[in-house]
C-alpha cells in the first residue's frame, strides 16, 4: 500500500480533548456552582446533622421491628382502595387525555389558538403537584377516595396529554397524507392513520401513568383524599411504629407488583 | 442552460384531445414555495381513458405537479379542471368528495404499518362509506370487507390480508397501496413514481400489474416516472417537464431519444 502523504491537519495533531468554554458559558458554570453551594448552606444540611440522624433512623427501625400484622386485613382493604383509586384515576385521565392530546398536537389541532389553549391547560395540570390537586378536591367533593381519584385523574391528564400529543406529532406523515389524498376527514385520518401509529407510545405512557398514580395514591391520604396514606399518618402520629412498618411493607409490595406487571405488559404488548 | 436547450412544444398539448372528454385539464398552473417557483405556467389536458406519463429530471416539478392537482400542495394560481370540477375553488368538504374519486399512488406505499393489509385496503372506502366503521377491518360492514378482499385478490395478495403492513415486502406493500386505491373506485388515477422505491425486479412486476389493472378497467391515468421504458410501454402520451415548465407533450411513440436526451441534459433518465 502506498504511503499517504501527511496533510497539514495530521501534522498539527488531533484537536484538544475539551473545548474551552466561551466567556458567557464560563460565567454560567460559575454562577450555577455558586448557587448550588449557597443552597446547601441554606437548606441546613451538614455532615454533623447527618451523622446524628443515622443513629435515630437506626432507633426508629428498631422500634418498627418486627412488623405488627394484627391489622393486616384492614390494611389490605385500604391498600385495595388505594390501588382502585390509582386505576380509576389513571383510566379516567387516559381517556380524557386522548381528545385533549389531539387538540394539543401541532399539526392535528384545528386552530393555533386551540393548540395554545389546550397545551397551556395540560401544562397547568402537570405543573400543579398532585397533593395540591388533592387538597382542592377535598374542599370540592369532601374527604375520601373520590377526591384522591379526581386528583390522580388531573395529574394523569397532565402527564398523558403531553406525551400522547408528542407521540402523535412524531408519527410518519406518509400514511396521513395518503388518507388526506383519498378524501378522509380529519377525524378519520387521526383514528385511521395517526392513533394506530402512536399506539405503542400510548400504551407505554399509559402504563407509566398507572405506576405514577399508584405511587401518588399512597400519599394522598395524608391530606384526607382517601387511600392508605391516612393509616400510615395515624400509625406514625400514635407512635405505632410496628403497624407503620406493616403499612410501609404493604405499600412497597403494591408499588413493586404494579411496576413488575406494567413491565411485563409492556413487553407483551409492544 | 439545460431548460433553454429543451424544445418547448406547447402546441402539441391539445393535440387530439377533445375538451369535452377531458378528465383532467390544467392551465397556467403556478406553484411555488415561498419565493421559489417550482411550476411556472404548466398546461395540458388528459382525455378520459388515456394514460399519460410525466417525465423529467430530478427537481423538474413532477411530484409537485401531481400533488398540486388534488391540492396536497396548494397552487398559487391557475386552473385545474378535474372530473368536471374546478379544483382550486373547492371548499374543504367538496375537495374531500372530489379526492374520494381520485386514486393517488405514492412513491412510498404510505400504508399504516401497524395495521393489517386488509384494514389498509378498507381505508380506501373511508370517504365513500365514512365513519368509524372504515377505521378498522374488524368494524367494517361485510360488503366493505368483501370488496376489500376482492381488491387484494386483484393485486394477488388475498393470502396476506391479515398480515401487518410492516411485515410485507416493498413490492407487496406497494401492491396493497394499489388495492387501497382500487377500493376508492376511482374515476382517475394519479401515480407519483409508483415503483421508484422498489428493486428493479419488484418494480417491473408492480408496474406491469398497475398498468394492466388501469388498462383493463379503462381508467384515466397520469403517472410520473424516471423510467423511460415504462413511459414508452405504458403511456399513450408523454409530457416532459424541465425547470418547472412544459418541455413537450406528444404521443409516447413520437418522443425521440434526442428529445429525451435534451430533457435529461444528455443523461439517461
Amino acid at each position: 500500500m502506498a504511503d499517504v502523504p501527511a496533510t497539514a491537519a495530521s501534522r498539527a495533531g488531533p484537536p484538544p480533548r475539551f473545548e474551552r468554554p466561551g466567556t458567557l458559558t464560563f460565567v454560567f458554570y460559575v454562577a450555577a456552582l455558586a448557587f448550588l453551594i449557597a443552597s446547601i448552606g441554606n437548606v441546613d444540611l451538614s455532615i454533623e446533622r447527618l451523622a446524628n440522624g443515622i443513629p435515630r433512623i437506626g432507633d426508629l427501625m428498631g422500634r418498627m421491628l418486627p412488623p405488627d400484622f394484627s391489622r393486616l386485613q384492614s390494611i389490605g382493604m385500604k391498600l385495595l382502595e388505594t390501588f382502585q383509586m390509582a386505576v380509576v384515576g389513571a383510566a379516567l385521565g387516559i381517556i380524557i387525555s386522548l381528545p385533549l392530546a389531539i387538540l394539543a398536537a401541532r399539526d392535528l389541532s384545528p386552530h393555533p389558538l386551540v393548540y395554545t389553549a389546550v397545551r397551556g391547560l395540560i401544562s397547568f395540570f402537570r405543573t400543579v403537584p398532585d397533593l395540591i390537586w388533592a387538597l382542592i378536591f377535598v374542599i370540592a367533593v369532601g374527604l375520601g377516595p373520590a377526591a384522591g381519584t379526581l386528583a390522580l385523574m388531573v395529574d394523569t391528564i397532565g402527564f398523558c396529554g403531553r406525551f400522547f400529543a408528542e407521540a402523535m406529532e412524531e408519527t410518519d406523515k406518509g400514511p396521513r397524507e395518503a388518507m388526506t389524498a383519498l378524501g378522509a376527514s380529519r377525524t378519520g385520518t387521526v383514528f385511521s392513520a395517526v392513533i394506530p401509529q402512536a399506539m405503542p407510545s400510548f400504551i407505554n405512557t399509559s402504563l407509566f401513568s398507572l405506576e405514577k398514580a399508584t405511587r401518588s395514591s399512597v400519599v394522598l391520604g395524608l391530606v384526607g383524599a382517601g387511600g392508605i396514606g391516612i393509616e400510615l399518618k395515624v400509625a406514625m402520629d400514635l407512635f405505632q411504629y410496628r403497624q407503620a412498618a406493616t403499612i410501609i411493607l404493604a405499600i412497597f409490595v403494591l408499588v413493586l407488583v404494579v411496576e413488575r406487571a406494567s413491565t411485563w405488559l409492556r413487553s407483551k404488548v409492544l | 442552460m439545460r431548460a433553454a436547450a429543451v424544445a418547448i412544444d406547447r402546441n402539441a398539448a391539445a393535440a387530439g384531445v377533445p375538451i369535452a372528454t377531458a378528465d383532467l385539464e390544467v392551465a397556467d398552473l403556478q406553484v411555488g414555495f415561498a419565493d421559489l417557483p417550482v411550476l411556472n405556467g404548466i398546461g395540458f389536458r388528459v382525455a378520459r381513458g388515456e394514460s399519460v406519463a410525466i417525465v423529467g429530471p430530478n427537481g423538474a416539478g413532477k411530484s409537485t405537479l401531481l400533488r398540486s392537482i388534488i391540492r396536497l400542495i396548494e397552487p398559487k394560481s391557475g386552473i385545474v379542471q378535474l372530473a368536471g370540477q374546478e379544483v382550486l375553488s373547492l371548499r374543504e368538504r367538496e375537495l374531500r368528495r372530489l379526492r374520494a374519486r381520485i386514486g393517488f399512488v405514492f412513491q412510498r406505499h404510505n400504508l399504516v404499518s401497524r395495521l393489517s393489509a386488509l384494514t389498509n385496503v378498507v381505508h380506501g372506502a373511508q370517504a365513500r362509506a365514512g365513519g368509524p366503521r372504515t377505521w378498522l377491518q374488524s368494524l367494517a360492514r361485510s360488503t366493505v370487507r368483501d370488496e376489500a378482499m376482492d381488491c387484494l385478490a386483484r393485486v394477488g395478495l388475498a393470502e396476506v390480508a391479515r398480515r401487518r403492513a410492516d411485515q410485507l415486502s416493498g413490492g407487496q406493500s406497494q401492491r396493497v397501496a394499489i388495492a387501497r386505491m382500487l377500493m376508492q373506485r376511482p374515476q382517475l388515477v394519479l401515480a407519483d413514481e409508483p415503483v421508484a422505491s422498489l428493486d428493479p425486479s419488484a418494480g417491473e412486476d408492480v408496474m406491469s400489474l398497475f398498468a394492466g389493472l388501469m388498462r383493463d378497467s379503462g381508467m384515466t391515468v397520469v403517472f410520473t416516472t424516471h423510467n423511460l421504458r415504462h413511459a414508452r410501454a405504458y403511456a399513450d402520451r408523454m409530457i416532459g417537464l424541465a425547470g418547472g415548465g412544459l418541455a413537450f407533450d406528444m404521443p409516447a411513440g413520437a418522443v425521440t431519444d434526442a428529445r429525451l436526451d435534451g430533457l435529461f441534459g444528455g443523461r439517461d433518465g
